[in-house]
């Protein structure tokens, strides 16, 4: 599993990170509904975040965007968030890349373990929904939950030393360009599990977890959640 | 990595968590940098309460500066900003952090903590 994962996830977010992480620029309503409820209530510059990512690159990316916040590399199973001391935690597009349903619980165990107990903290979770006929990538209620997602670098994004002798037009072709030697381009490959509609809330309550709210966004399932007490 | 996010690390070993030999991880061998950031009594305020402060006064010991033995008290940070800079201050520090018992060093790599395992303590 861990290296079916590290293949079809890990190695694949260190190639396109820079791509990936243009394409999320701003946060979600519920992920900025979340955060504005927190003590205290603006935003941002008041509270101090400790993030962490399994990809490196992606990590490199968000070092240094803000001096209350601080990125570390480290694997959802193995994080290093010193237990039951944080207000709140986020988890976005996280879980669903764990391929087993003992790992995903898993993963959701290792977030409630960093949180304070019930009633003090509480987090955020996002996962991918199956059920999402009206997005481009058409999934429904019947279709298989386990899947490889590709992703196709965009020309700007590859590397340099990647990049074939383009004329200006072969660049401005952006997605559809086919490479130096006339083949498609080779999309990348992320394997997800795709949620359907209340397992995020069963996987929570496996983990030792309650759910505070939960609903659907824009072709994900999210949940606020709390440690269950007692 | 900043000298407050040490303060919210523990070893990323899952048979380490329960040791109290955990937290706080400790710095080897470190270059600190030391950056002004606007001073801003209510992050102070809410953070205060929330950080281990042995734990911070053990960090600053080894990266070689000195805070006070006790937590300051809110109402006297919020009046001294030479004191809020001290604990505000954005910290980077290149080396290791690691555990007491040295199982777990990690390199900060370019100044980023990296906590991914070797597959045997997974």
């Amino acid at each position: 599993m861990a290296d079916y994962e590290d293949q079809h996830v890990h190695q694949v977010y260190d190639k396109i990170a820079s791509h990936f992480s243009a394409t999320r620029y701003k946060p979600w309503p519920i992920v900025h509904e979340f955060l504005s409820t927190l003590p205290p209530a603006p935003v941002n510059p008041n509270v101090f975040i400790v993030g962490s990512d399994r990809c490196e690159n992606l990590v490199k990316i968000a070092k240094d965007r803000s001096p209350t916040q601080d990125v570390a590399t480290a694997d959802i199973l193995s994080q290093p968030h010193r237990p039951s001391s944080f207000d709140f935690a986020l988890s976005i597009a996280v879980i669903h890349h764990l391929s087993s349903p003992g790992r995903r619980v898993e993963a959701i165990a290792s977030i409630l373990e960093l949180l304070k107990p019930a009633g003090e903290g509480r987090a955020l979770l996002y996962v991918w929904a199956l059920e999402q006929k009206n997005s481009r990538r058409g999934w429904d209620e019947n279709s298989e939950q386990d899947v490889l997602v590709p992703w196709v670098l965009t020309k700007q994004f590859k590397e340099p030393s990647k990049r074939s002798d383009s004329t200006e037009s072969e660049v401005e072709t952006g997605n559809t360009e086919k490479a130096a030697d006339g083949e498609e381009p080779k999309p990348f490959l992320r394997y997800y599990h795709l949620y359907k509609k209340g397992e995020l809330e069963d996987d929570v309550k496996s983990a030792g977890g309650s759910v505070l709210k939960s609903g659907y966004e824009k072709d994900n399932w999210w949940a606020i959640v709390e440690r269950t007490a007692g | 990595m900043k000298l407050l996010t040490a303060n919210f690390l523990s070893c990323a070993v899952k048979a380490c968590k329960s040791s109290p030999l955990s937290f706080p991880l400790h710095f080897r061998d470190a270059e600190l940098a030391s950056k002004s950031v606007p001073y801003n009594p209510l992050l102070l305020s809410n953070l205060l309460p929330r950080l281990d402060w042995p734990a911070l006064v053990t960090s600053s010991k080894e990266l070689g500066f000195t805070l006070p033995d006790t937590k300051p008290e809110l109402p006297r940070l919020s009046a001294s900003s030479s004191s809020a800079t001290t604990a505000d201050g954005d910290m980077n520090m290149d080396g290791t952090v690691g555990e007491e018992n040295e199982k777990t060093l990690r390199m900060l790599h370019k100044t980023v903590g990296n906590f991914l395992l070797p597959s045997h303590l997974v």
